[in-house]
C-alpha cells in the first residue's frame, strides 16, 4: 500500500496548490482588469435572438451617427389673419415661441425666422408669402405683434399644405424646422366644408409622402394653449367672431428622427414651452432592435431556460397550485422617444393566444440574469390556459387619444371653446396615413418567445 | 454534448433553479459540468487502477474494497466541492460576480448551496461507476480479481 499512499499524498499536495492558487479575491480583482480592458468591444449583435424589431432610421442612419447636433433651425410662424389673436398682448404663445427660440440646444445653431402666410389657390388673388424677420431670436421677439403680423405678406390667407410643404423642406440632415400655427385649413367659403377639408389633407399627404421617401422626416406635434384676443376666422363659414379666452395652437418640429429623439424629449419641451398640452410622435419605423429578454421575475409555473437563447423557454409547466404561468420580458426602451407612460400602458401591447399582460414596471434593482443590456421596463405576461408554442408580444404604434379629442367638426360653440380646433383630425389622419403608408410595419416592436414541454 | 452534461444535474438531479440561471449558465458555457464528470469518472478510474493493478497485496478482502470506496468518494466528493467552489463563487463571469455580490439578489446564498449538492451527487455517480468499473477490472486483474466479490 505504500506507493498508493505516496501518490495520494501527491494528489492531495497538488490538489492544495490549485485550489490555493484559485483565490476568490485574487480572481475578483483580475476580472475587474478584464473588465475595464474589455468592456469598450462588448457588443450586442443586433441580428442575434432578443431584439424586438423596432422604429428606427434606417436611411440615414450613418450620416446622423456623424452628425448628432442640430446645425440649423429655421422658425415659419404663421401670420395669418386667425394668429393675430395670440400676439396683441404678452401671453403664453409669446412666451412659448420666444422660449423656444432661445431653447438651449439651439446655441450653436444657425436660425432664420419667416412669417408665413398666403395661399396658392389660383382663385384668389394671392401667393404664399415668406418673409424673413431675421437670425436672431430677439428680433422675433420685437415683431411678435399685431402690427409686424399685419405688416408681411397676405394675412387675409393661410395655406396650411404649403406651410408644410416649406417646413419639410428645410428639414434635411441636421437642419430641423418648425412651424407655429392655429392649423385650421383654410377651405375658402366652401358649401360643404368637410368635403373641402378632405380634399385639402389628400394635398398635405402627398407632401408628407414625398418627402418621407427620400429622407427620415420625424414630425412632433405640441399642442399648446394661449390666451387669444381678437377675431377667430371661421374656417367653414364667412365672418369672424371675437373671442378673449384660451385657445389652442400648435407647434410642428420637422427633422430626422434621432435628432428629434435625442433633443425633443417630452420631458425636455414640457419644461420649456409654456402652455404646453400635450404632443405627438409621427415616424418612420424600420429596422431598429429593441434589446429584451425573457427572465424569472414575477414567475409562476417552473421553467428552464434554453441555454444558447434565452428567450426560449423550455421544460415549461403551468403552477401545480392552478395558478396559471407566468414571467416577464425585460426590455430596453431607452432608444425610444416615447414618454414613460407609453411603455407602461397595457393597452398598447397586443399579446399572442391566450397569455396577458399582468404588469408593466420599472425594475427598482438589477435583474441578474440580464447581461446583454440595462432593462428599463418588466413586462409580466400569463396565461391560465396551455402556455406552450410561439408567444409574441407586440408594442403598438397609437396615435394619442388627444388628436381625436382635440379635433372638432363644428365651429358653432367656439366660444368658450379652449380645447378644439376645427378639422384637426383630418390633418393629423393625413400625417399619419402619410407614414403608415412609408413604414414598413405598423408595430413599434416585436417580442418573440418559444415556450416548448 | 454540452447540453448532455448540464441535463444530468439540471434535470436528472434536479438542480436547475430558473430564479438562479446565471449559476446555470455560467457552468454550461465555462465548462463547468464538463469538469464535473471528468471528476467522477476519472478520479474513481485512477483509483481502480491503482487497486487492481498496482497494489499487489493477495490477500485483500472485501473491506479493502470498501476502504478504497470510501477514499474514491472523499477523493471525488473533495474535489467536485472545489471545481464548483470555483467555477460558481469564485467564477470569472463579472456578471455572476456582480450578482452574488449583491445582497438583494439571493444568489450569494443560493450559490454557497451548490458545492455541496454537487460534491454529493458526484460522490453517487462515483459509487456507481466505482462498480461497473471493479466488474471490468477485476476480469484482468491478476491479483484482485476476486474482489469485491
Amino acid at each position: 500500500m505504500k506507493p498508493i499512499i505516496k501518490i495520494l499524498s501527491v494528489y492531495f499536495l497538488i490538489m492544495l496548490i490549485f485550489s490555493a492558487c484559485g483565490n476568490r479575491d485574487e480572481r475578483l480583482g483580475r476580472n475587474k482588469v478584464n473588465q475595464q480592458t474589455d468592456e469598450p468591444t462588448i457588443k450586442i449583435e443586433e441580428n442575434s435572438p432578443g431584439y424586438g424589431k423596432s422604429y428606427s432610421g434606417n436611411s440615414q442612419t450613418t450620416s446622423t451617427n456623424q452628425q448628432q447636433t442640430i446645425s440649423k433651425v429655421t422658425f415659419f410662424i404663421e401670420n395669418s389673419g386667425s394668429m393675430l389673436g395670440y400676439v396683441k398682448k404678452a401671453n403664453d404663445y409669446k412666451n412659448a415661441i420666444v422660449s423656444l427660440s432661445y431653447f438651449p440646444e439651439f446655441d450653436n445653431s444657425k436660425k432664420e425666422f419667416y412669417f408665413i402666410n398666403g395661399t396658392s389657390n389660383t382663385t384668389k388673388k394671392s401667393n404664399i408669402s415668406l418673409n424673413l424677420i431675421g437670425t436672431d431670436p430677439e428680433l422675433l421677439k420685437n415683431n411678435l405683434n399685431q402690427s409686424s403680423f399685419n405688416k408681411y405678406g397676405d394675412p387675409r390667407y393661410s395655406d396650411l399644405t404649403r406651410m408644410f410643404e416649406k417646413a419639410l423642406s428645410c428639414a434635411k440632415g441636421g437642419e430641423i424646422s418648425i412651424l407655429v400655427s392655429d392649423c385650421i385649413y383654410d377651405v375658402g367659403e366652401e358649401s360643404d366644408p368637410l368635403t373641402a377639408l378632405k380634399i385639402e389633407t389628400e394635398k398635405t399627404k402627398k407632401v408628407f409622402r414625398d418627402r418621407l421617401t427620400t429622407e427620415n422626416i420625424q414630425t412632433i406635434i405640441i399642442k399648446a394653449e394661449s390666451q387669444f384676443e381678437g377675431n377667430y376666422c371661421y374656417a367653414s363659414k364667412k365672418g369672424t367672431q371675437n373671442l378673449n379666452q384660451k385657445r389652442p395652437y400648435y407647434i410642428i418640429i420637422f427633422g430626422d428622427s434621432k435628432l428629434l429623439n435625442k433633443y425633443f424629449t417630452e420631458e425636455n419641451i414640457l419644461k420649456k414651452i409654456t402652455g404646453y398640452v400635450s404632443m405627438a410622435r409621427f415616424m418612420k419605423i424600420g429596422n431598429l432592435k429593441i434589446p429584451y429578454q425573457a427572465t424569472n421575475q414575477n414567475s409562476k409555473g417552473t421553467f428552464r431556460f434554453d441555454k444558447t437563447n434565452k428567450n426560449k423557454l423550455i421544460n415549461a409547466e403551468k403552477d401545480r397550485n392552478g395558478q396559471g404561468f407566468q414571467f416577464s420580458i425585460a426590455v430596453d426602451y431607452s432608444s425610444l422617444p416615447f414618454p414613460d407612460a407609453y411603455y407602461k400602458a397595457k393597452e398598447n401591447y397586443t399579446p399572442t393566444g391566450t397569455y396577458k399582460i399582468i404588469d408593466i414596471y420599472t425594475p427598482s434593482k438589477k435583474i441578474p440574469d440580464v447581461t446583454t443590456f440595462n432593462p428599463d421596463k418588466l413586462i409580466t405576461i400569463g396565461t391560465s390556459s396551455s402556455p406552450y408554442g410561439n408567444i409574441e408580444l407586440t408594442l403598438k404604434y397609437t396615435i394619442p387619444n388627444w388628436i381625436t379629442e382635440t379635433s372638432s367638426d363644428k365651429e358653432s360653440g367656439i366660444i368658450g371653446d379652449t380645447k378644439h380646433t376645427f378639422g384637426f383630425k383630418y390633418l393629423t389622419d393625413a400625417i399619419t396615413e402619410a407614414y403608415q403608408y412609408k413604414n414598413k410595419q405598423q408595430n413599434i416592436a416585436t417580442f418573440k418567445f418559444e415556450i416548448l414541454k | 454534448m454540452k447540453d448532455i452534461l448540464a441535463a444530468i444535474y439540471e434535470t436528472m438531479f434536479g438542480l436547475y433553479n430558473q430564479a438562479y440561471d446565471l449559476i446555470f449558465t455560467t457552468l454550461f458555457n465555462d465548462g463547468g459540468y464538463l469538469k464535473f464528470v471528468l471528476t467522477w469518472l476519472l478520479i474513481p478510474l485512477g483509483c481502480w487502477l491503482l487497486f487492481y493493478y498496482v497494489w499487489r497485496y493477495p490477500y485483500g478482502r472485501w473491506w479493502h474494497w470498501i476502504l478504497w470506496l470510501v477514499v474514491t468518494v472523499i477523493l471525488v466528493f473533495g474535489t467536485t466541492w472545489g471545481i464548483a467552489n470555483s467555477e460558481i463563487l469564485a467564477s470569472s463571469n463579472q456578471d455572476l460576480i456582480d450578482a452574488i455580490a449583491d445582497p438583494e439578489s439571493g444568489y450569494e446564498a443560493y450559490a454557497q448551496t451548490l458545492p455541496m449538492k454537487y460534491a454529493t451527487i458526484n460522490s453517487i455517480l462515483a459509487v456507481a461507476i466505482t462498480v461497473i468499473y471493479s466488474f471490468v477490472m477485476k476480469q484482468f486483474s491478476k491479483v484482485q480479481t476476486h474482489l469485491p466479490f
